[in-house]
C-alpha cells in the first residue's frame, strides 16, 4: 500500500481531443509523486505540461494507462474525495468580480464544509494559516479584480493550501511573482513537502530555482518522453543539456548557466582570480567572443580590475583598468 | 447542518397561503341576481321587463315578443316557453358555436348548458365593453341597466358622457386591461364584449373564475350593415325588449332599403369610384370585401377602385404605387384622418398624394363630423345602430341629386382651402 | 463598496447581515399586505383581514375581490418575482456574467415559443382554450414553456464555450427576436388579430392568473426554487470556473443539468402564466449583492428570492393602480426601474476593470 498522498502513473499516455482528432502529448509515462517531495516539472512551452498535470489531477481522462492515488484509480474516486486529497492551481485567469481575497481563499474549504458552505472556527483557522503561508494576508479584504496578477496568484496558492489536501498540483504558480516572492514561495513549498509531508508538483520556467529547490525534476521535452530524476543527476548525465539543446539553448554543465548557442567568434583566454574571471568571461561571451583555454590572445585580470591583453607569442600588451575599457578595446568577437 | 429559519418560514408561508385560500376556483353562482318577487313590469307585448316570476307556469309562453335574425348570419335564436337559446358564431367561416340559454328569471334553466352560459333575463345590471354598441345602448335607452362600458375617452354621446360624469356608469377597460375589481364591485349579471377566435385575447380566464358571465358580441363582423344592425336585437334579448328592438330595426331597415332602392333606380348612369383609408408609411390598408362597410358602399352604388388589389389575407394592404395606379382616377376618398384639416395637409403628408384626383376635386371625406376630441367620434359609436344615416351621408356626398337638402351626420368634407392652425 | 470580511469568519452571523435580512423581509411583507389592501375598489383593511381569516365581510363582492383577484395576483407576483430573480442569479454564476438572465439570454423567448407551439398544436386538434382548460391545460402550458426555455438554455450553454461574453449576450438577444418572431407567425395561424396577440404576450402581467393556474404554477416554482437552493454551495465554487469547481469537489456535469433544469422551470413556468417580464432577472441579483454585501450564495439566494418577490409586488402595485386614468404596463415599470441598475452596473469601474461583464 502506498503512503498517504502518493500519486502514481502507470503506462500513462496523456493528450487531448480537438474535434475528432486525438493528439498525444506524451506517451507511456511511469512516474510517482510521493509525499514529502517537491517535484518541479520543466519543459518548453507547448510540450504539454498542463495536459500532464491536469491528467494527474484527474481533471482530464488519460488516453491510455492509469493514474492511482494511494493505490486507488483516480477515476473511481468521487469528485469530493478527489477534492479532499488533491488541490490545484491552474494557469487560467480567474474572473470573479466582487470576490474578496478572504472569500477566494475560503472557497478552498469547499470539500470540507456542509451543504450550505458555512465555515466553522476550524475552517477559519485553516484559512488564516493558508493566508499566512502564502504571504497573502494583506489582500484578504481587497477585491480580487483590483489585485495584480502576482497578488492574485498568492491568493490562489492560499486557496489551494486551505483545501488541506495531501497532494498539490500547481501549474506555473510563480509565473507572475518577482524574484524575492518566488524564492519565498519555493521555500514555502519545500517546507510543506518536507515538514508537512505533502506531495507537491510544480511546473515552472524558473530553471535556476527549480534546480536548487526541487527534490526531483521531471523534464518534459517537446516530442520526447518524460525524464525524471534528482536535478544534479539529470545535469550530470546530460539529459538536461540534451533537452534544451533541442530548443537551441546551450546548457553549460559546469556552471549551470544557459547560453544561446552561437558559432564563430574569435578565440580568447581569460585568466585571473574568481569571481573576476567568471564575470569577465561572461561579458566577453556576450560580445561574441569564444572563450577557450588556450587561445592566441589572452586577458589577464586581477581583482582590482586591472587587466592586460596580450598574445602568447610576445606581442605588445595593452594595459588598463575597468571592464568598460577592456570591452571597448576588444570590440566584438564576431568579425 | 443547521436549517436556516428564514428558509423554513418562507416555505411554510408559501405552502400555507397556497392551500389555505385555494377553494375559490369554481365560479360560484353567488354573483347572479337575487330573486326579486316584487311586482313585474311588462312590455306592451307581454315580455317581462323587470322582476322575477314567483311561481312558474310551465304552459305559459313567457316571451310573446320575439326577435329573429333577419339579415344577420352570425346569430340564431330559438324560443322556448321560458328560455331562449341564443347561438353565436364568432366568424361566418368557423365551426365554433357558442350557445347561451337566456332564462326567464324565476323559471328553471334547461339542462345541457354550462352554468357560465346560463343567463337570467331580464338582466338588471350589465356591462358592454365594446364601443361599437354604444349607439345601441343609446337607442334602446339602456342607461338604467348598463353600468359599465370600456373606455370613457371614446364616448361622444352626450347622455353617456353625463352618466359617466355622474358615476352612474363606469369605465372598466376591456380584454386584458379589464378592471376586474371595479367590475366585481358593480356585480353585473352579464358582460357583453368583443369575442375573438384567439382565446387569449378574449375576456381573460379571470372573468370566468370570479363568476362573472360574459356574452359574445360579434355584430361588427357581419357582412352587411343590416346584418350588423340585427345585433341590436341580440342586446335587447338580454333585457326582454324584443318588441322595441323589432320596431327600431324595422324602421331603420325600411329607411335603409328605401335609400338603397333610390340608388338602384339610378344605377347605370355613372359609377362613382371611391378609395378609402390613407397610407401608413408605404403601407396602404384596404377595405375588406367581407366587411359591412364595403357592402354599404356597394349599396350606395359605388365602385371600390382598389377592389382588384384585395386578397384573402386578414389585413389586405397594398403599396402607394399600386394605389396610385388603381385609385388616381377615383372620384371620392373616404376615411381621412384627424390630422388632415385641409387638402394642403394631404399634400404635406406626401406630395405623391396629389396624384389622386379626389384631392384636386376637393372630394376627400373623414368620418369625424361631431368629433369634439380626437377619440370622441360619433360615427364610431353609432354606425352599427344607424346604418341608414350612414348610407344617407354616403349617397348625399356622392350623388347629391338623389338626396337634396340632406343633413350630414358623420361625413365631413376636408376643405380645399388651407385652414388656419 | 469594499467587501466585508466574511461574517462567518467571525464565528457568528453578523448583526448587520441579520438586520438587512430583517429589513428585506419586512419590505416584502409590506408589499404583500399592500397588494391585498390596495386596488381600484376601496376596501377597508379590517375587511381584508376578516376575509382572509375566513370571517364575514361587509360586502360579498369584496370577498371575491380579495380572494379571487388580489390574493392570486399577490402570490403570482411574489413567487414569479422570486423565481425570476433566482434564475437570474443561477445564470449569472453559471455563465460568470453579470448581465446573464433568462430574459436577455433568450430563455423567456424560448418559453414563449414553446407555448405558441402548444397552442397551435392544440387548436389544430380542435380545442381552443389551453390556458382555460383548468389543471391539464395549465400543466401543458407550463411544461411546454419549460421545454422551450430549456431549448434556448442548451443553445446558450453550447455557445458559451465558443464565444465571448459580448457575443453571448447578443446571441441571446437574437434568440429572443427569433423566438418572438416565430411565435407571432405561429399565432397568425390561429388568430385573426395577430397584432393584439403580440402585444398581449410582450406585456408581462401578474393579474391574469387563476387559482387553477396557481395549482400548477406554485408547485413548479417550489420545485425550481428547491433545486436552486440545493445549488447554492456549488454556485459558490463555480464562481471560479468549472475547472476549479471540479477540483473543489463539484460534479460539474451534474450540477450544470440541475442548474439548467432549475432555470428552465423557474423562468419557463413564470413566463407561461405571466408573459414576458423584463429586467427582474438581471437587476434583482445585482441589487441583492449590494444589499447583502456577501458573495456566498447561502445568503445571496434567499436575499434574491425575497427581493425579487418584493420588487415584483411593488411593480405590480404600480401597474394596476390607475395613474391619471391610464394603466401603466408592468414591463414599462420594471424597465424604468431595472435598466438604470444595469447601466450603473456596466459603468462602474471595478467591474469593468476586471474585464468581467
Amino acid at each position: 500500500m502506498s503512503a498517504h498522498g502518493t500519486l502514481t502513473a502507470h503506462a500513462l499516455t496523456v493528450g487531448y481531443q480537438i474535434g475528432r482528432e486525438t493528439r498525444s502529448v506524451c506517451a507511456n509515462i511511469d512516474v510517482v509523486l510521493a509525499p514529502g517531495e517537491l517535484v518541479c516539472l520543466l519543459g518548453p512551452n507547448g510540450a504539454g505540461k498542463s495536459t500532464l498535470m491536469n491528467t494527474l489531477a484527474g481533471a482530464l481522462q488519460p488516453l491510455a494507462g492509469t493514474v492511482l492515488l494511494d493505490g486507488v484509480a483516480i477515476q473511481s474516486l468521487s469528485v469530493r474525495e478527489r477534492a479532499q486529497r488533491i488541490a490545484i492551481v491552474t494557469t487560467e485567469r480567474v474572473q470573479a468580480a466582487g470576490l474578496s481575497g478572504y472569500a477566494l481563499v475560503a472557497l478552498g474549504r469547499h470539500p470540507h464544509t456542509g451543504w450550505l458552505g458555512a465555515l466553522t472556527a476550524g475552517d477559519a483557522a485553516r484559512i488564516e494559516e493558508a493566508l499566512e503561508m502564502a504571504s497573502a494576508s494583506a489582500f484578504r479584504d481587497r477585491q480580487i479584480g483590483e489585485l495584480s496578477d502576482g497578488e492574485r496568484q498568492r491568493l490562489l496558492l492560499a486557496r489551494a493550501l486551505a483545501q488541506a489536501s495531501s497532494v498539490l498540483i500547481l501549474d506555473e504558480l510563480t509565473a507572475f511573482l518577482d524574484l524575492p516572492r518566488r524564492v519565498e514561495t519555493m521555500h514555502t513549498l519545500r517546507r510543506l513537502a518536507r515538514d508537512a509531508g505533502r506531495a507537491v508538483l510544480l511546473s515552472t520556467h524558473d530553471l535556476d530555482l527549480a534546480l536548487r529547490c526541487a527534490d526531483r525534476i521531471w523534464l518534459l521535452p517537446r516530442n520526447g518522453s518524460l525524464a525524471t530524476g534528482i536535478p544534479e543527476s539529470l545535469i550530470l548525465n546530460g539529459t538536461f543539456a540534451a533537452a534544451f539543446a533541442a530548443e537551441g539553448v546551450e546548457f553549460d554543465i559546469n556552471d549551470g548557466n544557459f547560453r544561446v548557442h552561437q558559432s564563430g567568434g574569435r578565440a580568447i583566454s581569460v585568466r585571473g582570480p574568481e569571481p573576476t574571471r567568471h564575470w569577465t568571461t561572461r561579458a566577453l561571451q556576450r560580445l561574441g567572443w569564444n572563450v577557450t583555454e588556450d587561445a592566441d590572445h589572452c586577458v589577464t585580470t586581477d581583482n582590482l580590475q586591472q587587466w592586460e591583453v596580450g598574445g602568447s607569442r610576445g606581442e605588445p600588451v595593452s594595459v588598463g583598468t575597468g571592464l568598460d575599457a577592456l570591452l571597448t578595446l576588444l570590440g566584438r568577437g564576431t568579425q | 447542518m443547521r436549517a436556516e429559519p428564514w428558509f423554513v418560514g418562507a416555505a411554510a408561508l408559501l405552502v400555507g397561503a397556497a392551500t389555505a385560500c385555494g377553494n375559490t376556483d369554481r365560479p360560484h353562482t353567488g354573483m347572479t341576481s337575487i330573486v326579486d318577487t316584487t311586482a313585474l313590469t311588462m312590455s306592451a307585448g307581454g315580455n317581462i321587463l323587470s322582476g322575477c316570476v314567483a311561481s312558474f307556469d310551465s304552459t305559459r309562453d313567457y316571451f310573446p315578443e320575439k326577435s329573429q335574425a333577419v339579415s344577420a348570419k352570425q346569430f340564431t335564436v330559438e324560443y322556448h316557453r321560458n328560455f331562449k337559446i341564443l347561438t353565436v358564431t364568432p366568424r361566418e367561416d368557423t365551426t365554433l358555436r357558442i350557445r347561451y340559454a337566456l332564462v326567464q328569471c324565476g323559471t328553471p334553466a334547461p339542462s345541457g348548458f354550462d352554468a357560465r352560459r346560463v343567463i337570467e333575463v331580464p338582466v338588471r345590471r350589465m356591462a358592454i365593453t365594446h364601443s361599437d354598441y354604444h349607439g345601441v345602448i343609446d337607442t334602446l335607452n339602456l342607461y338604467s341597466q348598463v353600468l359599465a362600458i370600456s373606455q370613457e375617452k371614446v364616448v361622444s354621446l352626450p347622455r353617456m358622457r353625463a352618466a359617466l360624469a355622474e358615476g352612474t356608469m363606469r369605465a372598466v377597460g376591456s380584454q386584458h386591461h379589464l378592471d376586474l375589481e371595479q367590475l366585481i364591485a358593480l356585480k353585473p349579471d352579464v358582460i357583453l364584449s368583443y369575442w375573438s377566435v384567439s382565446p387569449e385575447w378574449n375576456a381573460p380566464a379571470k372573468v370566468d373564475e370570479v363568476g362573472l358571465k360574459s356574452g359574445a358580441l360579434v355584430g361588427h363582423w357581419e357582412r352587411t350593415p343590416l346584418g350588423a344592425l340585427d345585433w341590436l336585437k341580440v342586446v335587447a334579448m338580454y333585457v326582454n325588449r324584443e318588441g322595441d328592438a323589432n320596431a327600431i330595426v324595422a324602421g331603420v331597415s325600411a329607411r335603409y332599403d328605401s335609400l338603397r332602392a333610390r340608388v338602384q333606380q339610378n344605377a347605370g348612369r355613372d359609377s362613382v369610384h371611391y378609395i378609402t383609408a390613407f397610407p401608413a408609411g408605404d403601407n396602404w390598408e384596404l377595405q375588406r370585401a367581407d366587411h359591412s362597410a364595403y357592402t354599404r358602399m356597394q349599396d350606395a352604388g359605388l365602385v371600390y377602385a382598389f377592389r382588384p388589389l384585395i386578397d384573402e389575407s386578414d389585413f389586405p394592404s397594398t403599396t402607394l404605387e399600386a394605389a396610385i395606379v388603381h385609385g388616381s382616377a377615383a372620384d371620392v376618398w373616404f376615411g381621412a384622418p384627424a390630422r388632415w384639416k385641409s387638402t394642403a395637409d394631404i399634400i404635406a403628408t406626401d406630395a405623391r398624394l396629389s396624384a389622386f384626383r379626389a384631392v384636386g376635386r376637393g372630394q376627400v371625406y373623414s368620418w369625424r363630423r361631431g368629433a369634439s376630441e380626437s377619440d370622441r367620434v360619433p360615427y364610431s359609436e353609432r354606425w352599427l345602430a344607424h346604418p341608414d344615416e350612414v348610407l344617407g351621408d354616403i349617397i348625399a356626398a356622392t350623388h347629391p341629386a338623389l338626396l337634396p337638402g340632406h343633413t350630414f351626420h358623420y361625413l365631413q368634407r376636408v376643405p380645399a382651402a388651407p385652414s388656419a392652425r | 463598496m469594499t467587501s466585508v470580511a466574511m461574517p462567518a469568519a467571525r464565528g457568528a452571523t453578523s448583526a448587520a447581515l441579520l438586520t438587512r435580512f430583517a429589513l428585506l423581509a419586512a419590505a416584502t411583507a409590506l408589499a404583500f399586505l399592500l397588494e391585498l389592501a390596495v386596488g381600484t375598489v376601496r376596501i377597508p383593511f379590517s375587511d381584508v383581514v376578516s376575509i382572509l381569516s375566513g370571517g364575514a365581510s361587509t360586502d360579498e363582492s369584496w370577498r371575491t375581490i380579495v380572494q379571487t383577484v388580489r390574493l392570486p395576483r399577490a402570490l403570482t407576483a411574489a413567487t414569479g418575482g422570486a423565481a425570476l430573480g433566482a434564475s437570474g442569479l443561477v445564470l449569472q454564476t453559471l455563465f460568470r456574467n453579470r448581465l446573464a438572465g433568462p430574459w436577455l439570454l433568450g430563455v423567456t423567448g424560448g418559453a414563449r415559443l414553446g407555448v405558441a407551439l402548444m397552442i397551435v398544436a392544440v387548436s389544430w386538434s380542435g380545442y381552443f382554450l389551453p390556458a382555460q382548460l383548468g389543471i391539464p391545460g395549465s400543466v401543458g402550458v407550463a411544461l411546454s414553456a419549460s421545454v422551450g426555455a430549456l431549448g434556448a438554455l442548451l443553445i446558450m450553454a453550447l455557445a458559451a464555450r465558443r464565444v465571448g461574453t459580448v457575443s453571448l449576450l447578443l446571441l441571446g438577444v437574437m434568440i429572443t427576436f427569433l423566438a418572438t418572431g416565430a411565435s407571432s407567425v405561429l399565432m397568425h395561424l390561429v388568430s385573426e388579430d395577430q397584432g393584439r396577440v403580440w402585444e398581449a404576450w410582450n406585456d408581462g402581467n401578474f393579474g391574469g392568473v387563476t387559482w387553477a393556474n396557481l395549482r400548477v404554477l406554485l408547485p413548479l416554482l417550489l420545485l425550481g426554487t428547491l433545486l436552486a437552493v440545493a445549488l447554492m454551495k456549488s454556485l459558490d465554487a463555480l464562481t471560479l470556473g468549472e475547472r476549479y469547481a471540479e477540483s473543489m469537489g463539484v460534479s460539474v456535469r451534474r450540477i450544470r443539468w440541475v442548474a439548467l433544469a432549475a432555470v428552465a422551470l423557474l423562468s419557463g413556468a413564470t413566463t407561461a402564466f405571466c408573459g414576458v417580464v423584463a429586467f427582474l432577472d438581471i437587476a434583482v441579483p445585482q441589487i441583492a449583492r449590494r444589499i447583502i454585501a456577501s458573495t456566498e450564495h447561502r445568503f445571496l439566494m434567499p436575499a434574491t428570492l425575497l427581493l425579487g418577490a418584493a420588487l415584483a409586488m411593488y411593480a405590480d402595485l404600480l401597474a394596476h393602480v390607475p395613474i391619471g386614468n391610464r394603466i401603466l404596463h408592468l414591463n414599462a415599470i420594471t424597465s424604468v426601474l431595472g435598466a438604470p441598475v444595469v447601466i450603473w452596473m456596466l459603468l462602474r469601474k471595478s467591474g469593468a476593470a476586471n474585464g468581467d461583464t
